[in-house]
């Protein structure tokens, strides 16, 4: 078949560009330093050079900490939104639209209330392995919980349709926020706990560590391995599970691991940065108006497309606005909630019509 | 010889008091166009669904080769029998190159997208459908008459021995009606084993080397058109609104049809 030039070129300016990025996003802050002193801390940080002179040190992991989070979590959300598109048959089809950004952030705030916190010293302060399971663990279950009560009402006999799909994505999240107020009115007055959660319905990318770095790129990786699984099979699901199915298909298991993926994907991003909504919508859309809507193409290029795209926003809203004005998951919403309605309305007459 | 495609005693039933299928049993032949003709809610699409292997019957089984389908993966079963859906639910956002390319799944190794190889195999089908000149084109821009052909070449790609087709003409205008059964009675003839489901009796009667008659999840007659094709099968089963006639088929020999007329009633060839 033939190649996609397009594909091709996308994938290698945006390869390109990511470490350059990350770089990048790690000089900006309070003070401005040079993206060669971040390189030259990440080294000395992995012993291949001497460390920079505290605080500088420090500063400079942490940033750069914050803008390797912000990769993975750009990456991961992207990749979870072009899978349940692509399980889904249905372009409108998000982590934060169907519920699993909402039950992962519950799972989430279940085992930081249990914690006590997911900052920088307090997870250390009560064990640091159980936090660096726990959280991501209880928000991933929190996403397959809600995925699974979505997937059973809104498709009892395995078809979803537009209408029904958001609807049910509505129901579920706002069982969710229901919980989720509960819970933030019951720990109002410990303050840091009270932060920590206060912190994820914006999603943060504020003191993050390399425990975080390590769960999101973890859980990407995992996520990326399903990918030659179920890319020539999502190309065949968009004529309907029966026709995929026809044509020699296992049906079930693509679905099983495509949503296992998506979930794991969607919830440990959720469980490091956060609520951070619409980026799984937007990302795979422009890669699929850029380069192909064919899977083996869009899944990969959404990986490094969501990387480069939140690393950006994370660096332009900082760059803007200054260190911790605005949090990316605010900035997303800002930029997300107009393109949704935007979807909407090139769909409106598909959704009308069912 | 063992039957490309088989099914015994096939029972299936939806949730309801009513079963859809009520003991099948039916045998396809290679080189054959086989349809399978009833009123509404006959069974006749139930019946292609299990033999596609997409509803699970409740009772008997569907042999391919002599082998049971639940013994083979969805993959073995794509590589022996070819399905032709009415239409799609949605249209993919794909050219139809690419599309037709889809019936090449089951040939392909795992991991590995479409060789050179298929896509000559994909060109080649849609040739023989008569409508390569499409094949640039996205598959959401043609006319109807265009996408059958293109669903056929999609399960010629597949190069199956058995094609199931379910109501190929549905929405299609005359021209293009008698062109596609052209096809899959040339696509029998050439030796693929060919089983339509259709609501139309001129078309059958044309075409079909052997015609199935269903009602009410059963097997009324299966034989030849000139057997089935006559008032005294067919009025009990369908009513009185059929005229009946007879005209020179494709072959030359005359072949009979019956067409839906409100005032032929008593109307005999």
């Amino acid at each position: 078949m033939k190649r996609t030039p397009v594909g091709i070129a996308l994938a290698v300016a945006l390869a390109v560009a990511l470490p350059g990025l990350v770089l990048l996003c790690a000089s900006v802050g309070e003070t401005f330093e040079p993206p060669a002193r971040v390189l030259r801390a990440l080294l000395a940080h992995v012993g291949l050079a001497e460390n920079l002179a505290e605080p500088d040190q420090t500063i400079l992991m942490l940033r750069l900490w914050r803008a390797l989070t912000a990769a993975g979590v750009g990456g991961a959300l992207a990749l979870s939104g072009a899978l349940l598109q692509g399980l889904f048959r249905n372009p409108l089809a998000a982590p934060s639209l169907i519920g699993v950004t909402g039950g992962a952030s519950l799972g989430a705030t279940l085992a930081i209330l249990y914690l006590g916190g997911y900052g920088v010293g307090l997870v250390a302060s009560r064990g640091f392995a159980l936090g660096a399971l726990l959280v991501p663990l209880c928000a991933f279950l929190g996403a397959i919980f809600t995925v699974a009560v979505v997937g059973v009402l809104a498709a009892p006999r395995g078809r979803i349709s537009t209408s029904t799909l958001l609807l049910f994505g509505i129901a579920v999240n706002m069982c969710v926020a229901g919980v989720f107020a509960a819970i933030q009115s019951l720990v109002l007055r410990d303050w840091e706990v009270s932060r920590a959660i206060m912190s994820w319905t914006f999603g943060t990318l504020d003191d993050r560590t390399g425990l975080h770095v390590a769960t999101i790129w973890t859980a990407l990786v995992l996520s990326m391995t399903v990918i030659p699984m179920v890319a020539l099979e999502l190309d065949l699901f968009q004529g309907g599970e029966d026709d995929a199915k026809s044509l020699g298909v296992a049906v079930g298991r693509t679905k099983l691991l495509g949503l296992l993926a998506a979930t794991l994907a969607a919830a440990s991003a959720t469980a490091v940065a956060g609520q951070i909504a619409f980026l799984g919508l937007i990302v795979p859309h422009m890669v699929r108006l850029i380069a192909s809507p064919r899977h083996r193409v869009l899944l990969p290029l959404c990986v490094l497309a969501g990387a480069v795209f939140l690393v950006s926003a994370d660096l332009c809203q900082r760059a803007i606005f200054g260190e911790g004005r605005l949090q990316p998951g605010v900035l997303m919403s800002l930029v997300g909630g107009p393109f949704f309605v935007y979807l909407l309305v090139k769909k409106r007459r598909e959704v009308g019509a069912w | 010889m063992v039957n490309p495609l088989a099914a015994k005693g096939l029972r299936f039933a939806y949730p309801g008091p009513v079963p859809a299928l009520e003991g099948v049993d039916l045998e396809v032949n290679s080189g054959e166009l086989f349809v399978v003709i009833g009123p509404n809610g006959s069974g006749k699409s139930t019946l292609l669904r299990c033999l596609a292997g997409l509803l699970e019957p409740t009772g008997g089984e569907v042999l391919l080769c002599g082998t049971p389908y639940n013994q083979l993966s969805p993959r073995q079963r794509a590589l022996a029998v070819a399905v032709v859906p009415q239409f799609l639910p949605t249209l993919p956002d794909v050219r139809v190159l690419d599309f037709v390319l889809g019936g090449r799944y089951a040939h392909l190794a795992r991991f590995r997208g479409p060789s050179q190889e298929d896509v000559g195999i994909a060109h080649r089908a849609l040739a023989l459908c008569d409508a390569d000149d499409v094949g640039q084109r996205r598959v959401d821009e043609l006319s109807g008459g265009q996408r059958q052909r293109v669903l056929i070449a999609r399960a010629l790609s597949q190069e199956a021995g058995v094609l199931l087709v379910d109501e190929p003409t549905n929405s299609l205008d005359p021209e293009h009606q008698v062109r596609v059964f052209e096809l899959l009675s040339r696509l029998a003839h050439q030796g693929k084993s060919v089983v339509v489901v259709t609501h139309d009796l001129a078309l059958s009667g044309q075409f079909a080397d052997r015609l199935m008659l269903m009602s009410k999840g059963r097997t009324v007659v299966d034989g030849s058109v000139e057997r089935v094709l006559t008032p005294d099968v067919l009025g009990p089963i369908y009513g009185p609104h059929l005229f009946f006639g007879s005209l020179p088929g494709p072959g030359g020999g005359a072949r009979p049809y019956a067409l839906p007329w409100l005032t032929a009633e008593g109307q005999r060839p």
